[in-house]
């Protein structure tokens, strides 16, 4: 049970979970870059929220499936098509051996996330098969997908020889609101305090734009500048995915997924957990603006997202089950 | 023994790194007994961590712990994700005995420090009013102290460098360092695990891998570990290299 790697994408990675636990040596956990979009693909099928899956960022990759699966497409990357025809995004749907996919177009963002039924069987190294391109390691762990490739995925189905390649389940997702500027919630940063009220003011008061200069390790985002005590000297820390740091220019720049284990410059904020999907979706050029906001707030709006992807994974793991019993 | 216990006692604050993490500060300081007073909570957090700690990452003068918000909520649901950290984070703290002195392991680090692995070693010593072969000896001639690991996976933060030679990053970074490329920056010495763009002064190079992903753990030094360098020529430094490879 495979998929082929037939053309290759700009940065088709393989995620799940991420490596948790060796960020003293400097090996931060990555996974996802967008985490909500990644966890929704595996609920629709029912896997495990961190199951692996591919990442395909614009333009993505052909790919050609082996052995009959039922995929799901979620994110905000390209369209799916499946021999040629367009497949819904956040609806599951079949696939007979042999079928190929294909994108085309923009759902607005950066990234799709393919989940399979029963999720990829990559290669892992220390327990996790998360591609980071920072690691100097051989295989998938440390290298994007190439033509060629063959990743195994879990399930073996029993025979759907009657079911038409590109059939959809009848349940889907209703994908995260679209918001043209979206609000980004964020945490004051052990720094926060030392920033003049101009500064804390004026980074709620205008929109930021993402730059270029955004890759899965950082967003570098343009905006008005914000002014700190030039004589404020830090000694490097730990930081989170999500973190704003204030570069010496006086622009910020947010970790994401594959970002540095500590960092020197001022923590001026960070973007809560459950919203860091929102920034990491937003092409070159788009605005966002910040919003502060406490602890309970985060963690109320966390177990709300959380909650409603495992109802949803459960709902599913039912659903699909129902599906393949009929089929046996 | 009660100097130990002040300065595990000393002044600190625990605050919220983000929603998933809380980190332990004991002062914006690179101190050497600051970063033993860390890394003594490091070791003790780890001994019998809680399921839901994903990550303690202990830098220079604080130590964060990451956690899983989600697990926490489902097995411990009567106080905040950051509060039952922070309390988990204080009664270690306080459980930890001062008695010992934790030894540390000491690494002996090949580096020759001739061309072409010294790019930067004319500049310092211009810079330093220094011959070479003093600032060798002066680079050569203490213990360092591994005082975190970050910036890349398995980069050493070494300290601290003797003050005649503790010269500035460059001002313009490079974009492509060796790997086992031996730099200075400020007080602060390390080693480019893997090519990497870089700020740091280049002296030196190292023929040891300091990454090795088929090693447990893949990485040559851990947070806490004392390093001492020494100088080999080109062809020592040749020989190593074949031999390893």
């Amino acid at each position: 049970m495979s998929i082929t790697i037939i053309k290759e994408g700009l940065l088709d990675t393989i995620q799940d979970g991420g490596r948790p636990g060796l960020a003293h040596l400097g090996i931060g956990p990555g996974g996802p870059l967008d985490p909500f979009s990644a966890r929704l693909g595996n609920a629709l099928l029912g896997n495990d929220l961190f199951a692996a899956q591919l990442e395909l960022h614009v333009p993505a990759a052909t790919l050609r499936i082996d052995d009959a699966t039922f995929l799901v497409v979620t994110g905000a990357g390209q369209i799916p098509y499946i021999d040629g025809r367009e497949m819904p995004m956040n609806q599951p749907f079949f696939a007979q051996a042999g079928s190929s996919i294909t994108w085309s177009g923009t759902a607005g963002g950066r990234c799709s996330y393919l989940s399979f039924i029963g999720g990829l069987q990559a290669d892992q190294w220390l327990g996790s098969a998360a591609t980071n391109l920072r690691l100097p390691i051989p295989g998938l762990c440390g290298r994007a997908l190439r033509r060629g490739d063959r990743i195994v995925f879990h399930a073996s189905l029993p025979a759907f020889r009657n079911r038409d390649t590109g059939s959809v389940l009848p349940w889907t997702a209703a994908p995260p609101p679209a918001e043209p500027t979206p609000t980004l919630l964020f945490l004051p940063g052990h720094e926060w305090s030392r920033l003049p009220a101009s500064s804390q003011a004026g980074l709620a008061a205008q929109p930021f734009s993402v730059t270029n200069q955004s890759d899965r390790m950082g967003f570098r985002l343009e905006g008005p500048a914000i002014h700190t005590d030039p004589s404020i000297q830090l000694v490097s820390s730990p930081v989170a995915a999500g973190t704003m740091q204030l570069l010496p220019n006086g622009q910020l720049i947010v970790l994401m997924a594959d970002h540095q284990t500590t960092g020197g410059y001022p923590r001026v904020g960070h973007i809560i957990s459950a919203q860091l999907h929102k920034l990491a979706q937003l092409p070159p050029g788009r605005n966002l603006v910040f919003a502060q906001t406490d602890l309970a707030t985060a963690d109320r709006i966390r177990a709300r997202q959380d909650g409603y992807l495992l109802q949803l994974k459960n709902a599913c793991t039912f659903r699909i089950q129902t599906v393949l019993n009929d089929a046996g | 023994m009660h100097a130990t216990d002040t300065i595990d006692r000393r002044p600190h604050e625990v605050y919220p790194l983000g929603d998933a993490a809380a980190c332990i500060d004991f002062g914006n300081a690179i101190d050497r007994q600051v970063n033993q007073a860390v890394h003594r909570l490091f070791r003790s957090l780890t001994e019998a961590p809680p399921p839901w700690v994903r990550n303690i990452v202990p830098a220079y003068s604080s130590l964060a712990v990451f956690y899983d918000a989600a697990l926490i909520d489902r097995i411990a649901t009567e106080d905040h994700p950051f509060a039952i950290v922070s309390r988990w984070i204080e009664s270690v703290l306080n459980a930890m005995t001062h008695t010992e002195e934790t030894q540390s392991r000491l690494v002996h680090v090949p580096v020759c420090y001739e061309d072409p692995f010294a790019p930067d070693l004319s500049e310092l010593s211009d810079r330093c009013r220094l011959d070479k072969e003093s600032i060798i000896a002066l680079h050569t001639g203490r213990t360092y102290r591994v005082y975190m690991i970050g910036f890349l996976p398995g980069f050493p933060y070494l300290g601290d460098v003797d003050e005649r030679i503790a010269v500035p990053r460059r001002n313009e970074p490079r974009l492509h360092v060796a790997a086992g490329s031996v730099g200075i920056a400020g007080c602060q010495t390390g080693i480019y695990p893997v090519d990497s763009p870089g700020g740091w002064q280049v002296i030196g190079r190292t023929p040891l891998a300091l990454f090795d992903a088929g090693n447990s753990p893949p990485t040559l030094f851990q947070p806490g570990d004392e390093i001492s360098f020494y100088s080999i020529t080109a062809h020592e430094y040749h020989h190593h290299q074949r031999r390893t490879t």
